[in-house]
């Protein structure tokens, strides 16, 4: 039988971590509402970029550059957005086993950049590949993505890969995060359209009027740097669109682990209860049959 | 822009970019023009006073005479005559200033940053009121 001395560190034991769990919900809730303005902020900024490729694309064919130009029998990358911490439900195992699912028996012919410890663990784990990994602060400047900007910029001169995708989690809404992946690279109209719609961005409307450009220095050179410029936006949003993700999903799942701790917490009070109860009881009828015997006597 | 995000808002005479081949004077009216924007710092001067009231986050900014200065980093320039746009991708290690808009025709520049990570800078000859 158990104890009541057992049943009442149990709920001590739930009283404090219900107080942790609370605790990591209220953190996450204040990311999350700073995270949601600032990529709503580079959404805006996005946008009026996609405005100006479009305006320079009806001029010159921004992607046609020996930037882009690609060894088909070459590696191919894959960038993979996980989170560094867990406690957020399904959202990693959903993203890694997207990748999984695309290049689960081709492991010699993938590299991987991993974006947070997660992703990283797993991939070292399997025997993958990782030739770059990083972990990002809560609050993600574009600063700390310059290396992988670097390294990406790099590996893309030397024409080391002939094909690069990333897997993230889109943030749709608090409730939702669906796992999106894309074609970075090589880049053309098309890739461009399919991500604005897979982020659900409008597409851009041609409220200028049409002049024709100056490029300068050279056309050669505006393309490959306009090219880079693209892909380090698109990433950018979607690390931000990741990091939202992670702490809505976090908040979500401490949400509901905090409700099921109330519920536990209940339970073993009733249990409780019922055991003292029971104690008093037989220490009572214990008393009286003893009285009985003694009286009988 | 949302108030967190905007740098700078006020009439502006003449913007000075840094680009690939060296710094580039804009003043209104210029020829459609995109260019490749480098490293450097980008010098403009407010039309007028009031237009210094209009810094949002002065750490960002330093005050060289006339001038205002903002430290920028690679990124697109794109100018049609009408309006000014400039998409910097980070700034410096210290200085991270993500996006210029300016339309002459409505005498106004916009300065937006993206990241909140601004180092706070001493600021020499201060001329304006502080908000």
């Amino acid at each position: 039988m158990v104890t009541t001395k057992y049943l009442r560190s149990k709920i001590k034991t739930t009283k404090s971590l219900q107080k942790i769990i609370s605790a990591l919900e209220f953190s996450s809730t204040s990311k999350l509402q700073r995270l949601k303005n600032q990529t709503l902020y580079f959404k805006e900024f996005f946008y009026e970029f996609l405005y100006v490729v479009e305006y320079v694309q009806k001029q010159i064919d921004i992607f046609d550059t020996s930037f882009q130009e690609v060894d088909t029998t070459k590696k191919r990358l894959l960038v993979v957005i996980t989170s560094d911490k867990g406690l957020c439900g399904g959202l990693n195992t959903n993203i890694l086993k997207r990748v999984v699912h695309s290049y689960g028996t081709r492991k010699e012919m993938v590299d991987i950049i991993a974006i947070g410890k997660k992703g990283k663990e797993f991939f070292q784990r399997n025997g993958r590949n990782v030739v770059a990994s990083l972990s990002l602060r809560d609050k993600v400047s574009s600063g700390e993505l310059v290396e992988l900007y670097e390294y990406l910029r790099k590996a893309l001169d030397q024409k080391q890969y002939s094909r690069v995708k990333v897997y993230f989690n889109f943030f749709k809404n608090t409730l939702l995060q669906v796992p999106v992946r894309f074609h970075l690279f090589p880049m053309n109209q098309e890739t461009l359209d399919e991500f604005v719609k897979e982020v659900e961005m409008k597409s851009p409307l041609n409220r200028r009027r049409y002049h024709e450009l100056m490029i300068e220095p050279d056309v050669e050179t505006y393309k490959q740097h306009m090219v880079q410029n693209i892909l380090e936006n698109m990433i950018y949003y979607t690390v931000l669109n990741a990091k939202t993700s992670e702490h809505a999903a976090r908040m979500l799942a401490m949400k509901s682990s905090k409700d099921n701790c109330v519920e536990l917490e209940a339970q073993l009070r009733r249990a409780y209860n019922k055991t003292r109860q029971g104690k008093i009881t037989q220490e009572i009828s214990e008393i009286v049959g003893t009285k009985l015997a003694l009286e009988g006597k | 822009m949302t108030p967190t995000t905007l740098l700078y808002e006020g009439k502006v005479e003449k913007v000075e970019i840094p680009t690939l081949e060296g710094p580039i004077g804009v003043l209104p009216h210029h020829a459609p023009l995109s260019s490749i924007v480098s490293k450097g710092k980008l010098r403009f001067i407010p039309k007028e006073k009031e237009g210094q009231d209009r810094i949002l986050d002065a750490a960002a900014f330093l005050f060289e005479n006339d001038y205002t200065v903002l430290e920028v980093a690679e990124g697109i320039l794109y100018v049609d005559g009408e309006e000014l746009l400039m998409f910097v991708r980070y700034g410096n290690e210290e200085e991270k200033a993500e996006k210029i808009t300016s339309s002459f025709d409505q005498a106004h520049l916009e300065i937006a940053k993206l990241t909140q990570s601004l180092k706070i800078r001493k600021i020499k000859n201060v001329g304006f009121k502080k908000k």
